[in-house]
């Protein structure tokens, strides 16, 4: 592999950077007429369109990401008949129709009864707005993925491109703003602790996994390789294939962030996706894309079926917002057309309507 | 019930490839030619013969690792066309972006030009190697050359770009700004 000659360290970095920028929305491809055509632009920027996603791709461009990418409906007065009878609100959000930002309210059980919060409406990080979640713990919005908010609460990160990738660390009680360390480099945060954040760095031409800690002290270098996607329960997780080779093998990995140990979990039949983890932490991945199984990997070695041929909710396979979420209740599911819920492994109801879960039910 | 019985037919195929593999070749594409518009435009050819393979690649094949092949080369052999040169005139018209900004950094703009100094399927080799991490065997099955001579190009390729990009200190975005070397 690339050493790291100054050369080969900036053309890694040139790679990475405009894989950043290209991160936005994929443009609609119309197989019937031949075009791609990006969501949410007029007829004019439709014919334009398929050229300009580089442009449009950004990360500070998360707006485009949140008006393309979300459930493009909003929610229905009358949410579906629901046969849960625990008492908790589920927190949902979603893409407003009318402004393109995201919105939010809960759906309270028993009985499914719905209602907005108009708390939701403008939550904006200092660097533009992006997805919203329901911070639990703290019992409040913030303008952040919830992979994006500390297992505690207690903080929240956000991503601001500039020279370098500034990664800035948000105190919810105090709303003080901590930029971590490394802000001129290109750090892809993926996932929170209670006092770090854990990013890949890839501008050497070697994806390398990195701990920062949230109060902005330097950073360490955990290990070298790999493409570590999420976190949970003190461990990081990837799906991947060490070859594009037809018939390559996939595998979760699961790496013990406080060992430094790598473990294969589960070897998959083919391309896989994290879309969520359960209630204890255990991963939930469907396998072979949209419309794939979905499954429980229980231990190492170990899966439960979830679902027969899924479809989670457009636009949340292959982005970092997980359409799978574990709570004390069971396992919910963001569908194509509605909430679901899997209670003690039983086969997934319908709860609620479309939308993107934001946090547990609680 | 969230149970469905899919229907797994082309659109749906399709569909799942798409989605789940624009970025990553596109990106391998621009990383080739360099320019966003055509990248768009060869994207789509190569995603235009997928649709018509359906059925017709062999059992077992990785659909993405074919994806990137076709449209690596296809982007090797590309020549600029009309198609593209107009799209650009439109979205020249498009506001200012922040992904533009960032793009516009120096730094990137001058590994661009060094870049722009290597044959395209120079370019492949370099990108495929540093942004896809591939080794030098699966290089050459994508752009349909001997492991070696793949080998060969990326060394050669390699001390080009050094010369091109000398020894400036490639963060240093704010005095190249002073100079005014902005592309």
């Amino acid at each position: 592999m690339p050493d790291n000659d100054s050369t080969e360290q900036r053309l890694s970095d040139f790679y990475h950077r405009s894989r950043v920028a290209m991160s936005g929305p994929v443009p609609r491809w119309d197989p019937v007429t031949g075009t791609t055509v990006k969501q949410g632009w007029g007829r004019e920027l439709m014919i334009a369109g398929a050229a300009a996603v580089f442009i449009l791709a950004v990360v500070g461009g998360a707006r485009f990401l949140r008006q393309s990418q979300s459930p493009a409906a909003g929610p229905k007065p009358t949410p579906a008949p629901s046969a849960f009878t625990g008492s908790c609100k589920l927190p949902l959000t979603w893409a407003d129709p009318s402004s393109g930002h995201m919105t939010g309210g809960f759906v309270s059980f028993p009985g499914a009864s719905f209602a907005t919060d108009p708390s939701v409406s403008g939550l904006n990080t200092p660097f533009g707005a992006g997805w919203v979640s329901y911070d639990a713990p703290m019992r409040r919005w913030v303008p952040v993925d919830r992979q994006m908010v500390s297992p505690d609460g207690a903080t929240w990160v956000y991503s601001a491109l500039r020279t370098g990738n500034e990664n800035h660390a948000v105190d919810v009680r105090t709303g003080r703003d901590t930029t971590l360390w490394g802000s001129d480099r290109v750090f892809h945060v993926f996932g929170l602790e209670n006092t770090f954040a854990y990013a890949m760095l890839d501008s050497t031409g070697v994806p390398q996994l990195w701990r920062l800690p949230l109060d902005g002290s330097p950073a360490t270098q955990i290990r070298v390789g790999g493409n570590w996607q999420f976190v949970n329960g003190g461990a990081a997780w990837e799906i991947g294939s060490d070859s594009l080779a037809a018939g390559a093998p996939f595998s979760l990995q699961r790496l013990d962030l406080q060992h430094n140990t790598v473990t294969t979990w589960l070897q998959l039949p083919g391309p896989g996706t994290v879309v969520g983890f359960d209630g204890r932490g255990a991963p939930i991945v469907q396998v072979g894309g949209p419309g794939g199984d979905v499954i429980v990997v229980t231990s190492q070695g170990a899966q439960r079926l979830l679902a027969k041929s899924f479809y989670f909710v457009k636009g949340t396979i292959g982005i970092d917002h997980l359409p799978a979420l574990g709570d004390a209740h069971g396992i919910w599911l963001a569908a194509q057309d509605g909430i679901y819920l899997s209670v003690n492994g039983g086969v997934p109801s319908k709860q609620s309507f479309p939308a993107l879960l934001a946090g547990p039910c609680s | 019930m969230a149970v469905k019985l899919a229907r797994v037919d082309r659109q749906d195929w399709f569909d799942s490839l798409y989605s789940a593999t624009y970025r990553a070749v596109v990106g391998s594409v621009y990383f080739v030619v360099l320019d966003r518009d055509v990248a768009a435009e060869i994207t789509h050819d190569a995603f235009l013969r997928l649709w018509e393979h359906y059925g017709r690649l062999p059992a077992g094949s990785n659909e993405k690792a074919w994806l990137i092949r076709v449209a690596t080369n296809l982007a090797i052999s590309h020549r600029r066309s009309q198609r593209a040169a107009w799209r650009r005139h439109v979205d020249d018209q498009e506001p200012a972006d922040p992904g533009l900004q960032a793009l516009n950094n120096l730094e990137l703009v001058r590994v661009r030009r060094a870049l722009l100094m290597l044959e395209p399927r120079d370019r492949a080799v370099i990108s495929l190697r540093f942004d896809g991490g591939l080794g030098f065997a699966e290089i050459g099955a994508i752009v349909g050359k001997p492991e070696n001579t793949v080998k060969t190009r990326f060394h050669r390729s390699l001390d080009t770009l050094r010369r091109q990009l000398g020894d400036a200190n490639p963060v240093d975005v704010d005095s190249q700004m002073k100079d005014g070397s902005n592309a």
